[in-house]
């Protein structure tokens, strides 16, 4: 029997993603965000998921994708990492997919730089690449500016030292 | 909490544990080249051995100390990670499951035969040993009955707990979690209640709210613990590991009430016993030594925690060797673990910073104790895990200080809310002095530029202004696009609300200021005289039980009344209408955060913010408002060097820093005492105790007087004239812990506040000038310099 495996979908524009299910808190609706100065630019905001407080990632500017349209309210999918959950924004959800393992292939040699990292692969459907995400590139998003006041003797934050 | 508590604690911590090493070790086995999952593997087994040590557990510790003579190994590299060592260390983790069992069951070890198992151990290590210097690993072995002497618990720990239950933390974060979800239902049904106005549904909804707010508050309380619960155990923990290494040690507590959350008590256990082994293993030297260095023979641990800033603060300072930087670069040179060219280009806390690096020791030997390396990287790793920072100051030959910031994840704290460009940021009213507005006239007038920076002059000092919307780089006001708040979504319901949330300023108000910083209430009244200021009294703004999340808040992106400036533009060319400071208190100094507007006051739960956000400066966490919005909330002290008040803290130590707030610091409360028609005042912060010295038990040694004082010898300073006939004088033992001083006094006065500054016309060698206290001259005696003196080294 041929190998399935099951992914949450959503849109950013035209192109259709997935991420694998089991990762998947859970999918929410549009929520207020808290935007955060001095923050990359991937992180669109802190957002409160039921009292707590949850980083949303901006996956559009992550994958490289122009602005959303005006008016779009993005929806977030909450994906959980070794230290909490964090939100990544999309345009539109899909539905949870399961799709044969025997359509998936490896991206391709044009896909540039980064690119390759984040995106796992693509099963081939109908009509539709599903391109997969691997949600812990995606979250390795590049560090803030440094410190203002940096190379303290001090170990803060990141992996500062030694660097 | 009792001993059996702890055992169980220990038991359930120590099987997850195994369970994540046996999932390492065979992931270790797949990819054995793979240094994150060896150092998490290693990680795990020295904090098994850590904690065995703690209980007393001496198999246990044999087992997991040979398991971690072999990691070293492979760490290194002189073994390679392979089926054979993969089985063994997979035995070793059954074979402590199998004692965990025995302790479960019977409480004590059992009798288990690990020899077998040992000695393949041992054979393994050996085998990369061979090529290597033999002498470590003597050393390694001889020092393995340390771990009999370690710290067996003393029991009785707090019993008489009446009246209070145990209950699991899982089912108190549930209960949390489904607090939060009611908070919001709660502020959405008060929303409604803006269009309605049936009277019996308002008051329901109002009792809602109340019971409501009461309920989130009451559960948060119930997760917090003082720091005591942690220390208790450590005089012991100190006196058993100082004998084992043959140190003589005093202990210094202070703080011990700080209360934190539980679960941060949990995490902190283990980085906080590390850092006072270390600073007991490496930090204070043997007697002989220290006395050839000129120090006591013992050695001075001292903890330290305080709420600052929204934070807890935990330092733990020895007055030992000190870390030898350059040992440490050398050390991480030779390790690989930095390139030349980096290591040439740091600095001393850059190089400080190093041992923090997983795998750097600088210990000549390896023993039970410490001295593998690991230790430091595991101690950053958890504290990171809470999103606080781990700091260390060092200077050699007079110790190290190790300063730990965490954020009080769960615990409320008052915080002043703000606007700045048209978003929201809380500011902990721990560092919050005073709200200065200066309106019209005064906004020109007041604000004066000097070169690269405004200043205020706050009561004719100059106040350093800080622009928030500067140092955050804010780019304009909230804008209004998809994602902007206001254009429907929770926040623009809200505004029914808004005007009850706008803080009633009332001008030069009066009333007693319950501001915990001293000497603040003395400039309420000329802050009224002060012309056409707005000062407002932190009294003002007090919370309000019930009212404060009774929707408060002001529509998020329309913030707060009329007086909103857009941001950018600059106070002093005046086009700003009014300008609102902040004046903050960062460590030592103050300055003026210039901020659009200022809300109310909550009592806010600080969280930690989540890895992307780490390295973001100028914010100490985030916060979730009544109104369910999150706020960032600001880190003073982080603002403050950003924006170049406070300069870099590294390299003094704690000592030092201390000294310093002496000081510059404000009012502080003294210890009074007379001599010899003298009044004389001592910072009671340096006052260690008070003691009756009879004529007789002073003497000479040199020219000095001394007594004997504790096994020591204390050098005194008299006051006047010898008592006659052998009455008893009084002394004040006083100075930091390896440097005191006895003061001789006749009489001990009282204990009250001086005054910040001391006129320094009238000062003399040993103090810091006289002041007047209680309405007489008194002269502010300088510790440190006596100490010095009396002393006669540094």
């Amino acid at each position: 029997m041929a190998a399935r495996r099951r992914f949450c979908t959503f849109w950013l524009g035209e192109l259709y993603y997935g991420v694998d299910v089991l990762r998947v808190q859970e999918i929410i609706g549009h929520q207020e965000l808290t935007r955060v100065p001095l923050a990359p630019p991937e992180v669109r905001g802190l957002i409160n998921l039921r009292g707590r407080i949850v980083t949303a990632l901006d996956l559009r500017r992550r994958l490289g994708l122009g602005a959303a349209p005006d008016g779009l309210r993005p929806k977030g999918v909450v994906v959980r990492t070794d230290d909490g959950v964090v939100s990544l924004l999309a345009d539109e959800i899909g539905d949870v997919l399961e799709v044969e393992e025997s359509a998936f292939e490896r991206p391709p040699e044009t896909l540039a730089g980064e690119m390759r990292e984040l995106i796992q692969g693509a099963y081939k459907l109908p009509g539709q690449l599903l391109l997969v995400l691997d949600p812990d590139e995606v979250l390795e998003v590049p560090a803030a500016a440094a410190r203002p006041h940096a190379g303290r003797g001090a170990a803060r934050g990141g992996a500062e030292c030694g660097a | 909490m009792n001993d059996q508590n702890l055992v169980q604690e220990f038991l359930l911590e120590s099987h997850e544990n195994l369970e994540q090493l046996d999932r390492d070790l065979v992931a270790l086995e797949a990819a054995p080249g793979d240094r994150d999952l060896l150092d998490r593997i290693f990680r795990t087994v020295h904090t098994l051995k850590g904690s065995c040590g703690f209980f007393g557990f001496a198999r246990l510790a044999a087992l997991s100390h040979h398991g971690e003579g072999l990691l070293s190994r492979l760490r290194e590299g002189t073994v390679a990670a392979g089926p054979a060592v993969t089985s063994a260390l997979l035995a070793l983790g059954d074979a402590v499951r199998a004692v965990l069992g025995d302790i479960r069951a019977g409480g004590a070890e059992g009798e288990r035969d690990h020899t077998a198992l040992l000695a393949t151990l041992t054979a393994l290590t050996e085998r990369g040993q061979r090529t290597e210097d033999r002498g470590q690993k003597e050393e390694g072995t001889a020092t393995d009955g340390l771990s009999s002497v370690l710290c067996p618990l003393s029991s009785g720990l707090g019993d008489g707990l009446e009246g209070s239950l145990r209950v699991d933390v899982g089912r108190l974060d549930r209960l949390m979690n489904l607090v939060g979800e009611l908070v919001l239902a709660r502020n959405q049904l008060l929303q409604f209640t803006a269009a309605r106005s049936d009277p019996a549904f308002l008051g329901t909804a109002q009792r809602l709210n109340q019971i409501t707010t009461e309920l989130q508050e009451g559960i948060m309380k119930t997760r917090m613990q003082p720091i005591s619960t942690l220390w208790n155990k450590l005089p012991r923990v100190a006196r058993d590991l100082a004998r084992a290494c043959g140190k003589q040690v005093e202990i210094d507590l202070a703080g011990a009430d700080t209360e934190l959350d539980k679960a941060i008590i949990e995490t902190i256990k283990g980085p906080l016993a590390h850092l006072v082994r270390n600073a007991i293993d490496h930090g204070i030297e043997a007697p002989e030594l220290r006395t050839a260095r000129g120090k006591p023979a013992a050695g001075w641990l001292s903890l330290r925690a305080y709420h600052e800033g929204g934070l807890v603060h935990l330092e733990v300072g020895d007055d030992g060797g000190g870390i030898d930087v350059e040992r440490v670069r050398r050390k991480a040179l030779a390790l690989g673990l930095i390139a030349p060219e980096e290591a040439a280009a740091l600095d001393e806390g850059g190089l400080l910073g190093l041992i923090f690096l997983p795998g750097l020791s600088t210990a000549e030997s390896v023993s039970n104790v410490s001295g593998r390396g690991v230790g430091m990287d595991v101690v950053k790793t958890n504290i990171e895990k809470l999103g606080g920072t781990v700091e260390v100051q060092s200077r050699p030959g007079r110790g190290t200080t190790f300063h730990v910031q965490i954020p009080l994840t769960l615990a409320i704290i008052p915080a002043l809310i703000v606007t700045c460009a048209g978003d929201r940021y809380a500011v902990p009213q721990a560092s919050l002095l005073e709200l200065v507005r200066l309106e019209g006239e005064q906004a020109r007038r007041g604000v004066e530029p000097m070169h690269g920076g405004d200043v205020y002059r706050l009561r004719d000092k100059l106040l350093p202004l800080v622009y928030l919307d500067r140092q955050l780089q804010a780019p304009s006001p909230q804008p209004l696009s998809p994602e902007g708040r206001g254009v429907g979504g929770e926040g623009g319901l809200c505004s029914g609300l808004a005007r009850c949330a706008v803080p009633a300023l009332s001008r030069g108000a009066r009333g007693p200021a319950p501001f915990p910083r001293q000497g603040e209430k003395s400039h309420q009244d000329e802050a009224q005289a002060d012309d056409g200021q707005w000062v407002i009294p932190e009294s003002d703004f007090s919370p309000r039980p019930g009212e404060v999340t009774a929707g408060a808040g002001v529509p998020p992106g329309r913030p707060g009344p009329s007086r909103l400036a857009p941001a950018g533009s600059k106070a002093g060319e005046g086009r700003r209408p009014d300008v609102q400071i902040v004046v903050l208190q960062a460590g030592d100094r103050q300055f003026g955060l210039v901020v659009d507007g200022t809300q109310d006051t909550e009592e806010i739960v600080v969280k930690p913010l989540g890895r992307h956000l780490k390295g973001v400066p100028l914010f100490a966490g985030a916060t979730i408002l009544g109104d369910g919005q999150v706020v960032l909330i600001l880190d003073v002290l982080g603002l403050a060097r950003s924006a170049g008040v406070v300069a870099d803290a590294s390299g003094r130590t704690l000592a030092e820093r201390a000294q310093q707030a002496r000081q510059r610091g404000s009012a502080r409360p003294v210890l009074l005492l007379a001599a010899d028609g003298r009044r004389l005042a001592v910072p009671l912060e340096s006052v260690a105790r008070l003691e009756e010295l009879p004529a007789a038990a002073a003497e000479r040694a040199g020219r000095r007087e001394v007594t004997q004082y504790r096994g020591r010898i204390l050098p005194l300073v008299r006051f006047g004239a010898a008592p006659a006939g052998g009455a008893l004088a009084q002394m004040v033992v006083c100075g930091e812990p390896g440097r005191q001083v006895g003061l001789v006094v006749d009489r001990i006065l009282d204990v009250t506040e001086a005054p910040a500054d001391a006129d320094p016309a009238t000062r003399e060698e040993g103090t810091l000038g006289a002041a007047v206290i209680g309405g007489q001259v008194t002269e502010l005696l300088d510790v440190p310099a006596l100490a010095r003196a009396a002393g006669g080294r540094d």
